[in-house]
C-alpha cells in the first residue's frame, strides 16, 4: 500500500502539471479537447490523492512504524480515533490534506461548470492546477508522509496528549475547509484577470465558494479557541498567538470580501477593489498556512521546523508578483459602471466595513510578523503580545459593530434622511436603556458600557428588520408564521446574513463580559480548608490517584457552595503520561468545568504536594458559554445565506409572456 | 501486489486524460454538442449575456428599493426617483435584448423560454413580488414603445400590444 501511495502522489503530481498546460493551450488555440482533458485529468489527481490517503491511513490505523510519518505521530497506546485523526497531526500528513482538499474543490468546480463559460474555466484551472503542483510538489518530493525509516522502531513518538481531544481533532479539518476554500474565488479571479472577462461573472460563480470558505474559517478559529480553553489550562480562549493570527488574518480578509462583492453584483463597482482583496485573501491563507506549517515563528503549537520554509516563501512571492501583475495588467479594463447615487448608502457602509476589516488585518499581521523582522534586523527577538493586538483591534472591533447595526437601517444606493432617523430610534433607545441598566448595576468600566450598549443596538435593528419584513407580509394577508418563513426564504442572503450578525453579537457580548469581568483566585489548601471567590465557597476534600495505561492522574476532590448551599462536587486533574517519547508535553491539567448560561467556574489543579495539601486556582468566566452559543448561531445563519434559491430564468419567462390586466402597482405599507 | 494496483491506476488515468481528444471525433458529427461546447464564442450570446446580466442587476435593483420603500427606509420621493430610474433602464435593456433576439434566427431561445415556462406551470405559484416587478418592468418596456406604430387607415398612434385600432377599428399590423 505504502508504495501505491507513494507512487500515486508523484502520478498526481505530473498530472497537476498537465492540467496546467493542457488547459492554457487548450484555451488558447481554441482547442476544447485539451480543455476536455485537462479536466479530467484534474478528476484523475482527485483520484489518487483519495488512493495517497487511503494509503496513509491504512499505515497508521495499522501502526506502521516503518514509515517516519506513523512513528512520529502515533504510538501502541493511541486510541483509534486519534490514529484516524493524527492524518492530519504532522507536517507531511496536513499537507497531504491540502493537497486533497483542494483537489477535492477543483473536481467540484470542474463538474458544476462542465458547460459553461469556456471563456474564463479553463484558466480557472490553470490556476488552481498550480495551487496543487505546489502543495503536491512538496509532498511528492520534500516532505513525503510515504518516507521510510532506516529501522522500525518498536514504538512511536505518539501524539501531544493535549491534542487528544474532540475538538483538536477536528479543528485542522474545517480551517483546511476555509484555507483551501478560498483557494477557489481567487482561482476564479486569476481566470477573470487572464481571459480578460472581467465582468461579474467571476463573483458570481465563486460568492458561495466565498461564504464556504468565510463559514468553515469561523468554525476553525472558534474551535480552537474552545480548545485553548479546555485543555491549555489558563483560563482564556485566544492569546494572539501567531498561529491563532494565521487563522484569523485570512478570515478577516475573507470577511471583507464577502461583503464587498455584494456591492459589485449590485452596482457593478468596487471591481479593482474585490480584486485586490481576494489576493489578500489568498496571501494570507497561504501565508497562514506557512506560519503554522514552517515553524518560522515559534509558538505554543509550532509542532515542525523544516525545509519547506523557503519553499512556502518562494510560491507566496510567486503569487503576490503574478497576481499583482496581472491585476496591472488589466487595471484599465477594470472599469466601473456606475457611480455612488448618494453617500449616506449601504454602499458607503460597507466600504467603510471593508477598511476597518483590512486595518484590523493589517495590524495583526505587523504584529505577527514583527518579532521575525526585529530579530532578522536587530538580533533581538521582540515579542509583540496581547496588549498590542487589544489595543488596535478593540476600538475597530467597537465600530464595526455599529456598522453592523447601522447597515441594515440604511438602505441601498440612497437613504433618505427623514426616514434613517426615524428607523434609527428604537434601537437608540434600547442601547440607551441597556447603558442606564448597566450602571443600575454598577458597572463603570467604559469598554464594557461600550459594547454591552452597541450590541444591544445590533440586536434592535436586527430584530426590527425581522419584525417589519413580516409584518409587511402579514398586512398582504399572510399569518405571522408563514410571513416570517417566507420572508426569510425569499431573501435568504439579506436574513441568513443577519441571523450572522445576530451570532457576532452574542460572541462580542461572550468576549467582553468574560474579559473584562472575570475574577480569580489561588490558594493551597490543606484537607477540609476551602476557598471563596464571589458567592462561590469550595472545600478541599483530599487528592486521590488512579492509574491508567497511558497515565498516573492526580485527582482534587472538591465541594462546591453557592451561597451556602452545597450545588456540586468537582474534580480538576493533573495527569503525569507514562510514556514520554519526545513529547514537549509529559504533564498535563485536566480543567474542572462547571458551565451555566450566566458563567463558567473554572478549576485547576496547579499542583499538589506530599503532605496531601493541593494549589487550587478558581477562575469565574461570566457569559463565556455566549460565544460559543453565538458561534452555532453564526454557522446556522450562514446555511441559511447559502441555501439555493429558485431559478431565476423564469424572470425572463414572465417578462416575454405574461400579461395582467390589473392596474395594481406594488402597494408599500 | 502494490505493482499491479500501480499500474492498473497509472493505465486508469492514462485512458481517461485522452479520452477526449478519440470521444470528440464522434462529436463532430453532432453539431449541437460541439456547438454548445463552444457556443460562449458566439458574440451574439456573449452579448445577450452581457445584457442579460445587467438586467438581472436592474432587477434586483428594482427589488432593493421596493423591498425598503415597503420597511420604510425610502421616502416616496427617493423611492419613486429611483424606482423610475431603474425601470427605463431595464426597459432599454430588454428592448436591445429583443433587438437582438429578432435579428437572430435561432430557434432555440424560443424553446428555453417555452420550457421555462412549462416548468414554472408544474411547479406552481411563484414569488408574487417578483412577479409583479417583472410585469411592471415589462409594462414600462411596453410604455417606450407606445409610438411603435401607426394605424394604416386612421393614422393615430398605436401601441405594438394593440390588435385593433381604438380610433377606426382596422386591424393593425
Amino acid at each position: 500500500m505504502v508504495e501505491t501511495g507513494s507512487i500515486s502522489i508523484f502520478l498526481a503530481f505530473i498530472i497537476s502539471i498537465y492540467v496546467l498546460v493542457a488547459s492554457i493551450y487548450g484555451v488558447k488555440t481554441k482547442k476544447w479537447d485539451f480543455v476536455r482533458s485537462a479536466e479530467n485529468g484534474a478528476i484523475a489527481v482527485l483520484f489518487l490523492l483519495i488512493i495517497a490517503t487511503i494509503a496513509l491511513l491504512h499505515s497508521l490505523i495499522n501502526l506502521d512504524f516503518s514509515l517516519k510519518y506513523v512513528a512520529l505521530n502515533t504510538s501502541t497506546d493511541l486510541a483509534m480515533i486519534y490514529r484516524f485523526t493524527s492524518l492530519w497531526a504532522g507536517q507531511a500528513g496536513s499537507l497531504l490534506l491540502w493537497s486533497l482538499v483542494l483537489s477535492i474543490y477543483t473536481a467540484i468546480v470542474v463538474l458544476q461548470s462542465r458547460n459553461k463559460d469556456r471563456q474564463l474555466m479553463p484558466y480557472v484551472l490553470a490556476t488552481l492546477a498550480t495551487v496543487s503542483i505546489f502543495f503536491v510538489g512538496i509532498i511528492a518530493f520534500v516532505e513525503s508522509p510515504f518516507e521510510k525509516l532506516p529501522f522500525i522502531p518498536l514504538e512511536g513518538r505518539g501524539l501531544n496528549p493535549i491534542l487528544q481531544n474532540a475538538y483538536m481533532a477536528i479543528h485542522p479539518l474545517t480551517l483546511y475547509f476555509g484555507y483551501v476554500g478560498v483557494t477557489v474565488p481567487f482561482a476564479f479571479g486569476m481566470g477573470a484577470l487572464l481571459s480578460g472577462k472581467l465582468g461579474d461573472e467571476w463573483i458570481r460563480y465563486s460568492r458561495k465558494w466565498a461564504l464556504f470558505a468565510w463559514t468553515f474559517l469561523s468554525i476553525g478559529l472558534l474551535l480552537g479557541a474552545r480548545w485553548a480553553y479546555l485543555e491549555l489550562g489558563w483560563g482564556g480562549y485566544w492569546a494572539w498567538d501567531p498561529v491563532e493570527n494565521a487563522a484569523f488574518m485570512p478570515w478577516l480578509a475573507a470577511t471583507a470580501f464577502i461583503h464587498s462583492v455584494m456591492i459589485q453584483e449590485k452596482k457593478g463597482m468596487l471591481k479593482k477593489w474585490n480584486m485586490s482583496l481576494i489576493i489578500i485573501t489568498f496571501f494570507l491563507s497561504i501565508f497562514g498556512t506557512f506560519i503554522t506549517r514552517s515553524g518560522i515563528i515559534s509558538s505554543v503549537h509550532s509542532f515542525a521546523q523544516s525545509d519547506i520554509g523557503p519553499l512556502f516563501l518562494g510560491f507566496i512571492a510567486f503569487i503576490l508578483l503574478f497576481s499583482f501583475g496581472m491585476f496591472l495588467y488589466r487595471m484599465n479594463d477594470l472599469e466601473t459602471e456606475n457611480s455612488f447615487d448618494s453617500i449616506l448608502s449601504r454602499e458607503s457602509a460597507f466600504i467603510f466595513n471593508n477598511l476597518l476589516f483590512l486595518g484590523a488585518a493589517f495590524a495583526v499581521f505587523l504584529g505577527t510578523i514583527f518579532p521575525i523582522l526585529s530579530e532578522a534586523i536587530t538580533g533581538n527577538k521582540i515579542l509583540v503580545g496581547p496588549p498590542y493586538f487589544n489595543r488596535v483591534n478593540v476600538p475597530i472591533a467597537l465600530v464595526l459593530i455599529f456598522l453592523m447595526g447601522v447597515g441594515p437601517l440604511i438602505s441601498w444606493r440612497k437613504a433618505s434622511f427623514k426616514n434613517l432617523v426615524k428607523n434609527f430610534l428604537y434601537p437608540i433607545l434600547l442601547a440607551i436603556l441597556t447603558v442606564i441598566a448597566l450602571l443600575a448595576f454598577g458597572m463603570k468600566d467604559v469598554v464594557a458600557l461600550i459594547s454591552f450598549s452597541l450590541c444591544a443596538f445590533v440586536t434592535g435593528t436586527v430584530f426590527t428588520e425581522f419584525f417589519r419584513g413580516t409584518r409587511v407580509r402579514v398586512k398582504r394577508g399572510e399569518n405571522f408564521l408563514l410571513a416570517f418563513m417566507r420572508l426569510v426564504s425569499r431573501n435568504k442572503r439579506r436574513y441568513g446574513g443577519y441571523i450572522v450578525h445576530i451570532g457576532i453579537v452574542l460572541i462580542v457580548i461572550g468576549v467582553t463580559a468574560s474579559s473584562v469581568f472575570v475574577t480569580e483566585k489561588q490558594a493551597t489548601l490543606a484537607r477540609g480548608e476551602s476557598m471563596e471567590l464571589r458567592n462561590y465557597n469550595l472545600r478541599f476534600d483530599g487528592l486521590k490517584q488512579y492509574t491508567t495505561d497511558a497515565k498516573n492522574a492526580t485527582i482534587a476532590n472538591l465541594t462546591l457552595f453557592e451561597g451556602g448551599k452545597q450545588i456540586d462536587t468537582i474534580a480538576p486533574e493533573k495527569n503525569i503520561y507514562k510514556y514520554e517519547g519526545n513529547r514537549e508535553i509529559n504533564q498535563e491539567t485536566e480543567v474542572a468545568l462547571r458551565s451555566t448560561y450566566k458563567d463558567d467556574l473554572y478549576i485547576i489543579l496547579s499542583s499538589f504536594n506530599e503532605d496531601g495539601s493541593a494549589t487550587i486556582r478558581v477562575m469565574i468566566n461570566p457569559l463565556v458559554n455566549w460565544i460559543w452559543a453565538g458561534g452555532l448561531v453564526l454557522v446556522l445563519g450562514a446555511i441559511v445565506t447559502m441555501w439555493p434559491s429558485r431559478s431565476k430564468s423564469r424572470q425572463e419567462a414572465f417578462i416575454r409572456y405574461t400579461v395582467r390586466d390589473d392596474d395594481n402597482p406594488i402597494k408599500a405599507s | 501486489m502494490d505493482i499491479i494496483i500501480i499500474l492498473i491506476i497509472t493505465a486508469a488515468a492514462a485512458i481517461y486524460i485522452v479520452l477526449p481528444f478519440f470521444i470528440q471525433k464522434k462529436d463532430l458529427a453532432n453539431e449541437t454538442l460541439v456547438n454548445s461546447y463552444t457556443n460562449q464564442e458566439d458574440p451574439i450570446t456573449e452579448k445577450l449575456k452581457i445584457l442579460d446580466n445587467k438586467k438581472e442587476t436592474l432587477v434586483s435593483a428594482i427589488r432593493d428599493i421596493e423591498f425598503d420603500y415597503g420597511l420604510g427606509k425610502l421616502s416616496k420621493e427617493d423611492f419613486e426617483e429611483l424606482d423610475n430610474k431603474y425601470k427605463l433602464e431595464a426597459a432599454s435593456v430588454l428592448k436591445e435584448m429583443d433587438e437582438i433576439q429578432k435579428q437572430d434566427d435561432r430557434q432555440t431561445s424560443g424553446d428555453e423560454i417555452e420550457s421555462e415556462i412549462l416548468s414554472y406551470r408544474k411547479t406552481g405559484v411563484s414569488d408574487d413580488v417578483l412577479m409583479e416587478e417583472e410585469i411592471t418592468a415589462f409594462r414600462s418596456a411596453n410604455q417606450n414603445n407606445k409610438s411603435e406604430i401607426k394605424c394604416q387607415k386612421c393614422g393615430a398612434e398605436k401601441s405594438t400590444a394593440d390588435l385593433f385600432c381604438s380610433k377606426c377599428g382596422a386591424k393593425l399590423n
